[in-house]
């Protein structure tokens, strides 16, 4: 990966981006524009009042504000939670002490004119222009007040030096304006192109990861199939032999391999899952159909508890855009879930629609009458490895990862899984699924994904 | 008359283990470790049934079914697929290369069996 260099500006912007609380980047920018061209605006304005025979208290006064304020303004503005607005007040305040000095020289036109255009362009720049139109409101009623509480006669000719003092603070304020904005493109310009290859960097180690991840997978299952196999095969041996003995600990190691083999699985799912590389193969899906093929898988795991089993469909439901089989998958788990924590009690499967924000939903709802949940459990039971209790995960096997990835799952549909339970009654799982799909594309649409070695799944099974 | 099945798996203890539990129940079993070596022995040792492994090295299990399903004298030998789990793809790439079945790995011996039995009743008919 190419490392992208970066000037010293730049790196004082990413500097500024990390700050936690950090100064509106205005807030300095306008300090610098303040300075020089306040005190360039002083001249300019003393000038236009000595030409007016103002007196020296008036000079005094001036003078002191116009290097005075671009300090103030920094200091209030900088040290203010909110920097920005402190600094639009700021503005708002330029702009009335410019309409009062142009109201005192008598609107002097060259003075008044680059002084209020400078400070417009700059209200325009941070506040926009309907913030540049309250400015120009305040530069009115100040000029307006100042002007009849003064009664400084209207006089606008302007003497030569006026005039080259107001081309200055002109030039000098549109040029550092310029310039700035001519930096800040080059900034953004940078920014961008060290964001894209950061997001390279990210794309590339994502992808090693899941390569990594999937040859791992591959790589540990290889030899547990050697370790299932060979104690099944013991297992049938010793069954022949009548080793009764033998067969109950050769059980152990094939549960335990299959236990691991369930985990090493779900695993792969999930991180799959979170690392954004699990491809949805969209297709439109009678939800009746896929009801009576997962209701039909269902059926033998429900007779080993010996529980009842009912599948109903309310009227109307039809077809629904999802990914049928990672659909099932959700459906399947949740109803292997319902079967494995219920005894002798009711399964029950229901598929309702129904209308919420503007969209049509089709509901899984998988209720049971089985041993329930605690508030305590119910909080922990779609968080990974957080299985109820370390107990009922000896108890009833079963990873612990099962319900993170089939609500995963669900959300990647647009939908979700909820539940309610009441310890000791039973619990209730509802699938959501939007009928239509969003029109956006999922990100991981968008872009190939190579190098997964288990990416020609999704395209395979287009086919 | 036992029926032959072609075993054609690269990982050695899965071929040992496979191998025994499937003699135990009666069946003469062959090998072939790579997929070339699967397609030649198809034609020579005339195998009943084929298991397939489909990730194997020179040729892989699918490029192999193709191989013996372009056959005349070898496209009627059922292929069962054995993929390896979580990869649902590679089944249908598997039903796609011509394999009459699949099982994915660790094998459910039984189901496994079942799918032998079905496939070679299929094609004593």
């Amino acid at each position: 990966m190419t490392a992208v260099a970066v000037p010293e500006s730049e790196a004082r912007w990413r500097d500024w981006l990390r700050r936690k609380d950090p100064v509106h980047p205005t807030v300095l920018l306008d300090y610098r524009l303040r300075v020089p061209t306040w005190i360039l605006g002083a001249l300019m304005f003393a000038s236009a009042l000595i030409a007016r025979g103002s007196g020296w208290h008036m000079l005094t006064l001036t003078f002191a504000t116009c290097i005075a304020w671009p300090h103030l303004a920094w200091f209030v503005a900088s040290r203010s939670r909110n920097s920005k607005a402190a600094e639009l007040r700021n503005l708002v305040l330029d702009l009335v002490l410019i309409g009062m000095l142009s109201a005192l020289t008598g609107f002097s036109l060259w003075p008044t004119i680059a002084s209020f255009l400078c400070i417009n362009a700059g209200a325009l720049s941070v506040g926009g222009w309907r913030f540049a139109l309250y400015g120009l409101l305040a530069f009115t009623v100040a000029a307006a007040a100042t002007h009849v509480v003064s009664g400084v006669p209207i006089a606008s000719s302007s003497t030569v030096a006026e005039t080259a003092l107001s081309i200055g603070v002109l030039f000098i304020y549109t040029s550092m304006f310029g310039v700035h904005s001519y930096l800040q493109s080059r900034r953004m310009v940078a920014a961008r192109h060290a964001l894209l290859a950061q997001n390279r960097i990210t794309e590339e180690a994502n992808r090693a990861k899941s390569r990594f991840l999937a040859n791992m997978s591959h790589e540990l299952r290889t030899p547990l199939n050697a370790i299932i196999g060979y104690s099944e095969m013991l297992e049938e041996q010793a069954t022949d032999e009548h080793r009764s003995d033998l067969v109950a600990d050769l059980q152990r190691i094939r549960g335990a391999g299959r236990h691991l083999l369930g985990l090493i699985n779900d695993v792969l799912d999930l991180s799959k899952i979170e690392a954004g590389r699990t491809e949805l193969v969209w297709e439109t899906v009678d939800s009746r159909t896929l009801l009576d093929e997962v209701a039909d898988t269902a059926r033998p795991l429900m007779r080993k508890n010996a529980n009842a089993f009912t599948v109903d469909c309310a009227r109307g439901v039809g077809l629904i855009e999802c990914d049928g089989v990672r659909l099932k998958q959700v459906l399947l788990n949740l109803l292997a879930n319902a079967a494995k924590f219920t005894r002798e009690g009711r399964v029950r499967l229901r598929l309702r629609q129904e209308r919420a924000a503007g969209r049509d939903w089709q509901l899984f709802e998988i209720s049971d009458t089985g041993i329930g949940m605690t508030a305590e459990q119910m909080g922990r039971v779609f968080q990974a490895f957080g299985q109820a209790d370390a107990q009922i995960g000896r108890e009833y096997g079963g990873t612990g990862l099962g319900l993170v990835i089939s609500r995963r799952l669900c959300q990647l549909m647009g939908g979700d899984v909820t539940m309610a339970s009441t310890w000791g009654k039973g619990s209730t799982f509802t699938v959501r699924v939007p009928v239509e799909r969003r029109a956006e594309p999922s990100p991981g649409d968008a872009e190939p994904a190579q190098g997964d070695a288990e990416t020609g799944s999704a395209q395979a099974r287009h086919a | 008359m036992t029926a032959k099945l072609l075993l054609v798996e690269d990982n050695e203890l899965n071929r040992d283990m496979l191998s025994r539990r499937l003699a135990r129940r009666g069946y003469e079993v062959v090998f072939a470790q790579d997929g070339q070596a699967a397609v030649d022995a198809a034609a020579k040792l005339a195998p009943d049934l084929i298991l397939m492994d489909m990730s194997l090295p020179v040729i892989d299990g699918w490029e192999a079914t193709r191989r013996i399903k372009a056959d005349q004298g070898l496209r009627t030998i059922p292929v069962i697929a054995l993929t390896a789990h979580a990869m649902q793809g590679d089944a249908n790439r598997a039903l796609a290369a011509g394999c009459d079945e699949f099982e994915t790995k660790p094998v459910e011996f039984e189901r496994l069996l079942a799918k032998i039995e079905q496939l070679l009743a299929g094609r004593a008919r």
